[in-house]
């Protein structure tokens, strides 16, 4: 169709009178929540507020918002017809029932990083991430999915990587690939320590996450022996059999002769997890990642909706205060003020650059009409976002004593007990020594002391809220099912993760040696492999070793990261939006993708040279050097000082490249835009002609 | 009834989803391809899996 043909059909789909009213009535219940939870300074306020706020926040915004990306920027033409219908071998490309995509879209997208980074941002308050996860969600994580998923299917299909090359040149579309493969490597070692710090010295945690490995090969070997193709069939067992794990911990946890064998310290954890992602990346797929993943889909959709029916049902208190004092910059979970770090920490629940990734892969190729692609980009992010919003109430439901003291690092509130809950009462969030014992103890844990990473203090709230649904009691069964369901989609995503990032590196190493390149090759296979692990091995392993618990620094670094991420397919969708003629429609993309690189440069910048040591790594290396000279480390922190001293330059290199990485593409972006602009010379739209469809048109 | 509607269209979704569906729908678009006396093998159901399962993983498919 043409654009005006285009703008009288969409227009027809305006709204009525009654409609309007109904709308109306939704801003106004939706502002008055908003309104609600941002003034609201009493003792507690009920979580309803959240999900009301929520649910209206994103329903006007798919309304009007995209609806408007939808029909005056991008113009989706309903009877043109898109790649999987073009090019369908049934296999990849294959017109697919939208909600069937949708489900596989939402299935892709929806990893830890919305239960983690709401979870770590409640330390400044909940009402920073909330406000971010609403903001940032509709702004800006649910365009970016919505455009790169349209441009996509525009370009039959092409990756993320493939259009920066198209649109941008070699030079923005080689520092978007590099930006690809490093933020795979410090996303696996975030993820490691997270289920490191989860099953630490916690044999019923580690039992269970344990047994979900031979639980996999097991499934795999059904489906691809016993029964091939069954999926639903096996992953039922599968299911049936993780719950049968978790209530099995329990029963091993209180076997002396057994509990010993899963008892394990952080980094010899960390020397299993990477012995398992070695192994997970060179055995077939059939055998452990594929089945793995079938197992930890189902869990993940019936949990999330399972916790999201199970919020209303009790509308539990949120105990949080709406703002702490740790937006200074002193918090005892991660350092850095509140500008930028909430937005840095939130990460995938409001923005997430590997989204674009997901957008630019499996999914355009299923999708029948370009129509579709609203729902399924903008809807499936805003689903991710409400995900988000579950994370922060079941973090903030907690006391907020209990909060810091399961998630503060021993080396921030002091190594014992006692000296923790009177660094922790001493902000204000009083806590004692027996309200956290007797917490463990329901738990069935042996301390929930400086557990950190997110997942612990997480899977305690989401037990009470589980716990209240299904008439009290059952908390440590809870408990260890929600540490379960993390662990089982983090070790997904290390599964895959890894097999990805070797792709990527045999297809590097295969330009300077062809056999290399082969990813039949055995010997290059496990030469890649390696070197992957190798790489989030370490960053894994030091992050077990530090002091401040790794995600202190590691969580940063990864938030960096996808944002940049971010960053880069904002600019390709600016870029396109641009060249095609849509400039004065280019804020859309435009300004939240100013905004990123706002806060990803100010992190960074923080990152590498802030004068505080908790925050700057230079500073931290500059401090540690100085108290080496002075005489003024024990014994023991002298012999790790060298190793400090140089993750401290390790993370300083990385954050420095993930600066440059971003500032060469908005540059790029800015060069190859002022020539679309000024008509001169440049890389041609490689957007497939238009055919029209031969499927019935909605 | 509506109930038994509902899982039966859960149960599709579900199929759907996890791959169960893709083995038919890739025999039916072959079948409309090519016809049904094309002299191509179609793959049994095991060996479509197989197929599927190693082409699958090539590329990135769950997210952070």
């Amino acid at each position: 169709m043409q654009r005006q043909q285009l703008y009288a059909f969409h227009s027809q789909r305006g709204l009525g009178g009654p409609g309007m009213l109904l709308w109306l009535a939704v801003a106004i219940v939706g502002a008055a929540a908003v309104g609600g939870i941002a003034l609201h300074r009493g003792e507690s306020i009920n979580s309803l507020w959240f999900i009301v706020a929520a649910l209206c926040v994103y329903a006007i915004a798919y309304r009007f918002y995209s609806a408007f990306v939808a029909t005056k920027v991008l113009l989706l033409d309903p009877t043109r017809a898109t790649p999987a219908e073009r090019l369908n071998d049934g296999r990849d490309f294959m017109p697919t029932n939208r909600w069937i995509v949708f489900g596989h879209h939402f299935a892709a997208i929806a990893g830890p990083g919305p239960l983690i980074g709401p979870t770590l941002a409640a330390q400044f308050g909940y009402l920073p991430g909330t406000l971010w996860i609403l903001i940032g969600g509709v702004l800006g994580g649910c365009v970016q999915d919505f455009v790169i998923l349209f441009f996509s299917i525009r370009r039959n299909g092409r990756s993320l990587g493939q259009m920066a090359r198209d649109e941008l040149g070699p030079v923005g579309g080689g520092a978007a690939l590099l930006g690809v493969m490093t933020i795979m490597i410090i996303l696996i070692a975030v993820l490691g320590i997270v289920v490191v710090n989860a099953m630490k010295h916690s044999p019923w945690a580690t039992s269970t996450v344990a047994a979900t490995i031979p639980i996999a090969v097991l499934i795999g070997l059904y489906m691809r022996n016993i029964r091939p193709g069954q999926v639903l069939e096996g992953t039922a067992i599968g299911v049936v059999l993780l719950l049968a794990a978790v209530v099995g911990g329990g029963w091993l946890d209180h076997q002396p002769a057994l509990r010993g064998w899963f008892d394990y310290d952080g980094p010899t954890l960390a020397l299993m997890i990477i012995a398992y992602g070695f192994c997970a990346a060179v055995l077939p797929v059939w055998l452990l990642l594929a089945p793995r993943d079938y197992l930890s889909t189902f869990m993940k959709i019936g949990t999330i909706g399972a916790l999201a029916v199970a919020i209303v049902i009790i509308r539990p208190d949120i105990h949080m205060p709406a703002v702490t004092q740790f937006i200074d910059g002193t918090g005892p979970i991660f350092s850095g003020p509140l500008f930028p770090f909430v937005f840095i920490t939130i990460a995938c629940g409001a923005i997430s650059g590997f989204h674009a990734l997901i957008s630019s892969g499996t999914t355009p190729k299923l999708i029948a009409n370009e129509a579709d692609a609203r729902m399924i980009g903008y809807g499936g992010m805003m689903m991710e976002s409400f995900v988000a919003i579950m994370a922060i109430v079941a973090a903030c439901v907690l006391d907020p004593g209990v909060y810091f003291a399961i998630n503060s690092p021993a080396a921030a509130v002091g190594k014992d007990a006692a000296s923790a809950v009177a660094t922790i009462s001493g902000w204000g969030f009083p806590v004692t020594v027996a309200q956290m014992e007797a917490l463990a103890r329901e738990m069935g844990e042996a301390t929930l002391f400086a557990r950190t990473g997110g997942a612990p203090s997480l899977a305690v709230g989401m037990a009470h809220i589980f716990s209240a649904v299904s008439g009290g009691g059952l908390l440590a069964l809870w408990y260890h099912f929600a540490i379960m369901f993390e662990a089982l989609f983090i070790l997904t995503t290390l599964d895959a993760g890894t097999r990805v990032a070797r792709f990527m590196l045999q297809d590097l190493l295969g330009n300077f040696h062809a056999p290399l390149g082969r990813t039949s090759w055995y010997p290059s296979v496990l030469l890649t492999s390696a070197l992957v692990v190798a790489a989030w091995g370490y960053f894994l392993y030091q992050g077990t070793l530090d002091p401040l618990g790794g995600i202190n620094s590691m969580w940063p670094l990864f938030g960096i990261a996808n944002q940049m991420l971010a960053a880069i397919a904002l600019c390709v969708a600016t870029t396109i939006l641009v060249k095609s003629g849509r400039g004065r429609q280019a804020f859309i993309t435009a300004a939240p993708l100013a905004w990123l690189v706002i806060v990803t440069s100010t992190a960074a910048w923080h990152k590498l040279f802030n004068d505080a040591p908790r925050i700057g790594f230079l500073a931290h290396a500059s401090d540690l050097r100085q108290k080496l000279a002075d005489g003024l480390l024990p014994p023991d922190a002298v012999a790790s000082a060298p190793r400090l001293l140089f993750n401290d330059h390790l993370n300083a290199t990385m954050t420095a490249l993930f600066l440059v990485i971003t500032w060469v593409v908005v540059f790029e972006t800015a060069r190859v835009c002022r020539r679309a602009l000024r008509g001169g010379p440049l890389p041609p739209l490689t957007e497939a002609p238009y055919t029209r469809t031969e499927l019935a048109v909605p | 009834m509506r109930l038994a509607r509902c899982w039966q269209g859960l149960r599709t979704w579900l199929a759907w989803l996890n791959g169960d569906a893709a083995y038919r729908a890739y025999c039916r678009q072959h079948l409309h391809e090519h016809g049904a006396g094309c002299g191509h093998r179609l793959p049994t159901r095991a060996e479509f899996f197989r197929s599927e399962q190693d082409r699958r993983w090539s590329g990135i498919r769950r997210c952070c």
